[in-house]
Parts: structure tokens; sequence; C-alpha cells
């Protein structure tokens, strides 16, 4: 149970076949991509302060709106520099996750 | 969230765990996870555990019943945020997730015979042990800068009663009177810590002693968000903040707390109406005394899971590990603790662990409504852990009061939610 597993082969042959860059050759697990938002949205996404609550939202919206802030398309402070660090495909993952959020 | 079930005790557990009320049946645990530490990485570690699985018993050691947070703890010395206002305790990590809290110090590992001993002689067994000690104080780094110095000239570079202490003495120096800050070289806790600090004691002495000044003689060449925080400096506080680097002899090495004097490399003498020596840090003893840290004094980990590189089954997060890009700050200990989390769950169900990322925000005041920032998105390459190119970075230098309000804000809303997520919710 403590054996340390190595990096798992397949994620790193799909990499390859689908040609993605190397930093995002393995898919980040959907539900780390979203705690990475909670930090400062709240947790599932009930926000306590001046940040936007993400829960009850479509995930299409949520892709949305990160795309917009990633493509420059809506004014930000701080979510521009953020979206910017996430590839399309998780932007994808992480709104569907998000769109859980009760 | 799933419902948790009550479990009896093993009796090999510490005699300080926390009682649910009466024992149902016994059901044994799938396993067993210690976390050291109940800050921002190690209280979110055993949080995080207990969510992903909550058939892994999780036991959290922490000395203290409460826990005061470092950010925000500068706005406590400008006043206008109280010292109950950052301070939480451990019941809903307890009563909500099932955590086992030991108040009581770690002393001792076994890596070997997977057992960590606490101060009343306890030995605690783990399949997994996530350690999040924070920082101890190279005491005597600084030539008369050792514990009892810290009576005189506070560091407050651990929350609570030496907060207090600076406060206190910030309220009582005459107006005109000099506040010496030192922050240390690379690597510290808090990068923009002290600069946030300088800025939250000129807005109160603008406010209450304007004549003072506050100099800072820093052992670095450069700190984090400077230009921010000079322009902001400028803009806000006129010539009351004086920045000292190393190389024009701003590198504190000699103290002299009963004269309230410091000495510099080059032999300049400052004197202060209040000191603030921010000394060189380094991972805990219980790090240290078990062989985890490098030379430099702080932990190596394996990037993508912070398993240590010397001992199997043992995880290091927060400011103890060396954690590549990441700056030792509360955001990072989290982001990590997230992901050490899910990395034990996965290892303690045999299953792949994903390629993580880890996120870093954080803000910081020059006034209680000017706010910057600085943000980064972590990859791990053969390099280790990275920033995402392309993303991240500080807040524009170019701004109106608009975006600054918006940024403090968000400052605020940034802890009312990390609070919830790791100690209130």
């Amino acid at each position: 149970m403590s054996k340390r597993i190595p990096a798992a082969v397949a994620a790193t042959v799909m990499g390859v076949v689908f040609g993605m860059s190397a930093a995002h050759a393995q898919s980040v697990s959907p539900q780390l991509l979203s705690l990475s938002c909670v930090g400062c949205h709240g947790s599932s996404g009930h926000s306590p302060g001046a940040m936007p609550s993400l829960y009850g939202r479509p995930a299409e919206t949520v892709q949305q709106m990160l795309m917009d802030f990633k493509n420059g398309r809506r004014p930000a402070t701080i979510m521009d520099r953020i979206a910017k660090g996430f590839s399309d495909e998780e932007i994808a993952t992480l709104a569907k996750e998000v769109a859980r959020w009760k | 969230m799933t419902k948790l079930t009550r479990r009896t005790f093993s009796t090999l557990l510490a005699a300080g765990a926390a009682v649910l009320g009466a024992p149902i049946v016994a059901r044994a645990a799938k396993a067993r996870a210690v976390v050291v530490g109940g800050g921002f990485g190690g209280a979110t570690a055993a949080k995080y555990v207990r969510l992903f699985d909550p058939e892994i018993e999780v036991t959290l050691v922490e000395p203290s019943r409460t826990f005061t947070t470092c950010p925000f703890s500068n706005y406590v010395l400008s006043g206008f945020k109280k010292i109950e206002d950052i301070t939480h305790n451990f019941d809903v990590l307890k009563s909500r997730h099932g955590v086992k809290i030991v108040h009581d110090e770690a002393v001792n590992i076994d890596p070997g015979a997977r057992t960590v001993t606490v101060r009343n002689g306890d030995k605690l067994p783990f399949d997994r042990l996530i350690l999040s000690p924070g920082i101890d104080f190279r005491w005597n780094a600084i030539e008369g800068y050792d514990e009892k110095a810290a009576d005189k000239m506070p560091h407050a570079w651990k929350a609570g009663p030496q907060t207090l202490l600076l406060r206190k003495q910030i309220e009582a120096m005459p107006d005109g009177g000099v506040v010496i800050i030192a922050p240390p070289a690379n690597p510290f806790r808090c990068p923009p810590g002290p600069y946030e600090r300088a800025s939250m004691i000129a807005w109160y002495l603008k406010n209450n002693k304007p004549r003072s000044k506050i100099l800072i003689l820093d052992a670095k060449d450069a700190f984090s968000k400077q230009g921010l925080f000079q322009d902001g400096w400028k803009e806000v506080y006129g010539t009351m903040i004086e920045w000292v680097q190393a190389t024009k002899d701003g590198k504190v090495v000699k103290v002299v707390p009963n004269e309230m004097t410091v000495e510099t490399e080059f032999g300049q003498k400052h004197k202060g109406a209040v000191v603030n020596v921010i000394p060189p840090q380094w991972a805990p003893n219980i790090c240290r005394s078990v062989g985890l840290t490098t030379p430099g004094g702080f932990c190596a980990v394996d990037p993508k899971t912070f398993e240590s590189t010397v001992y199997r089954n043992v995880h290091v997060i927060g400011d103890s590990c060396i954690a590549g890009a990441m700056p030792k700050s509360g955001f990072s200990a989290n982001s990590q603790g997230k992901a050490v989390a899910l990395a034990v769950v996965n290892a303690l169900n045999g299953r792949t662990n994903d390629p993580p990322v880890y996120v870093n925000t954080c803000y910081s005041l020059i006034t209680p409504d000017y706010g910057i920032s600085v943000t980064d998105v972590y990859r791990v390459t053969d390099q280790g852990i990275v920033p995402t190119k392309g993303a991240g970075g500080v807040s524009p230098r170019k701004a109106d009061a608009a975006f600054r309000t918006s940024e403090a804000r968000h400052a605020e809303g940034w802890y009312a939610s990390m609070a919830q997520e790791i100690w209130r919710g």
C-alpha cells in the first residue's frame, strides 16, 4: 500500500498521441483543478467575501467567463493572470466540476 | 459531503485525543494518517484527507488549541483588526470532519516503525505522515538576537503574543520616533510580509504620529512586489519609509536589545524606538533532528506528492519544505495541503496520482483601501515546481484608485474564504 507508484505511463502515451505540450501532457485531476478556486471563492463556491460566488452556475457560463478572462475580453484585477495559467481543456473540465457545486 | 461514522479509539492513540461522546461499535480504519501542524498546510491536509476518504483515520498534532494567522496580523499592528479576528480553533475539524486532535508537540519521528512521538511520551502510529510545522528562527544568526531578544525587539513572525507586543510598542512610541524593520535574505516565510508591515505601520503613524519614520534595513537587494510597494509608499506616505538594500549597507549583523540598537554589515549603528527584527529561518526541530532537512535548513520533497526524498511515507508541506518557485505563504501551504491529501489518499488506496497543479495568490495592503497582489499557477516539470509561462505575475503598475480598492476588498474576501475553507467550514 505504501509502494511508490511511478507516474502513469498511459497518460504519457496519451500526451504524445494528442500532441499536448509537456506541461499539460497528463491530466490534472478534475477535483484538484476545481479546488484551486475555493481558496478565494469559498467552499463549494459559496463566497463569504468580495469574490463572486460560483455555485449554481452552468458549466458553459463558468467556462465562457474563464475563457474571456484568459483572452483579455473581460475586465479583471487578477482573474486574467490566473485564467492564463490553465489550458482551454482544463478550463472546460474545471467548469464542469464547478457546475456540480450547490 | 459523506456522512461520518464514529469509531472507537485505538489504544495506541495519544491520551489527548478528542472524545466525541459515547463510543459505538468498533470499526478498524482502512489506514491512519498523522498530520503535524494545525496551520494553513496541516489543517487543510487533515480536512481534505477526511473529505477524500472518510475511512482513513486522521490525527492532527498541534500544541495549541487555537491558531492565529500571520496573514492579516499586520492589520492588528495598524489597529484595524483585532487579534480575535485572525484566531481560529479546531472545533469544526473535530466535529464536522472527524479529525482527531492531539494537543501536544511532536518531538520525534521513527520512519521505520512509522510512529510520531509526542512530548508526553505517546507514540502515534501512521501509514502516512504529513508534516506542516512551519518555521523556526535561527537564533544567534544575527549576533545578539537570541530568543530573549524577541521580548524587546519582537519578530512577530509567528502571530499571537508577539503581534500584540509589537502593537503595544508601536502605540507607546513617541511621535518622531524611528521604527526599524530588518527583513532577512531569501528564503523566508512570506516574502511580501515585511513590506506590507512597513505599509501598515506607516498608515498608523501617518494618522497618529506623522513625524515618525520607518527604516527598512534589508539583507537583500530586491523584494516581492517591490515596484508596486515603492510606488504606493511614495504616493501615500511620501518620504516616511526608507528602504536600505544589502549592498548599500542594509544587512543587520548584530543587535543590542537593551540599547535598542542594530549594527549593519559595514559598521553603521541605528537606534530605533521600535525594532522589528525578522531573523533568518529554517524548518523546525522536528524536521531537522530526524534528518529531513538539507544543509539549507528546509525539507527536500518530491514535487508531485511532497513525499520526503529522505523517508518514504513522510510528506512535508508548507513553509518547512522546498517547493520550487512557490513562495512560503499560507495560500501555498493550503494549495499543497489539498494536493498532498489527494496524493496520500490515492497512495493508500493503491491508485495512480494524477499530475498536480498548485496556486498561490498573495494580497498585500498598502492602506486599508489600497491592495496589490501577486499570483501564479504552478506545474511540475523536470525543473521541479515552476510558474506557468504567460500567466500569473503582479498587479499592474499603473492602475486607478478603484482597481486598488477592489484588490483591497479581494484581500478581505480571500481571508474570509480561506479561513472558512480551512478551520471554520
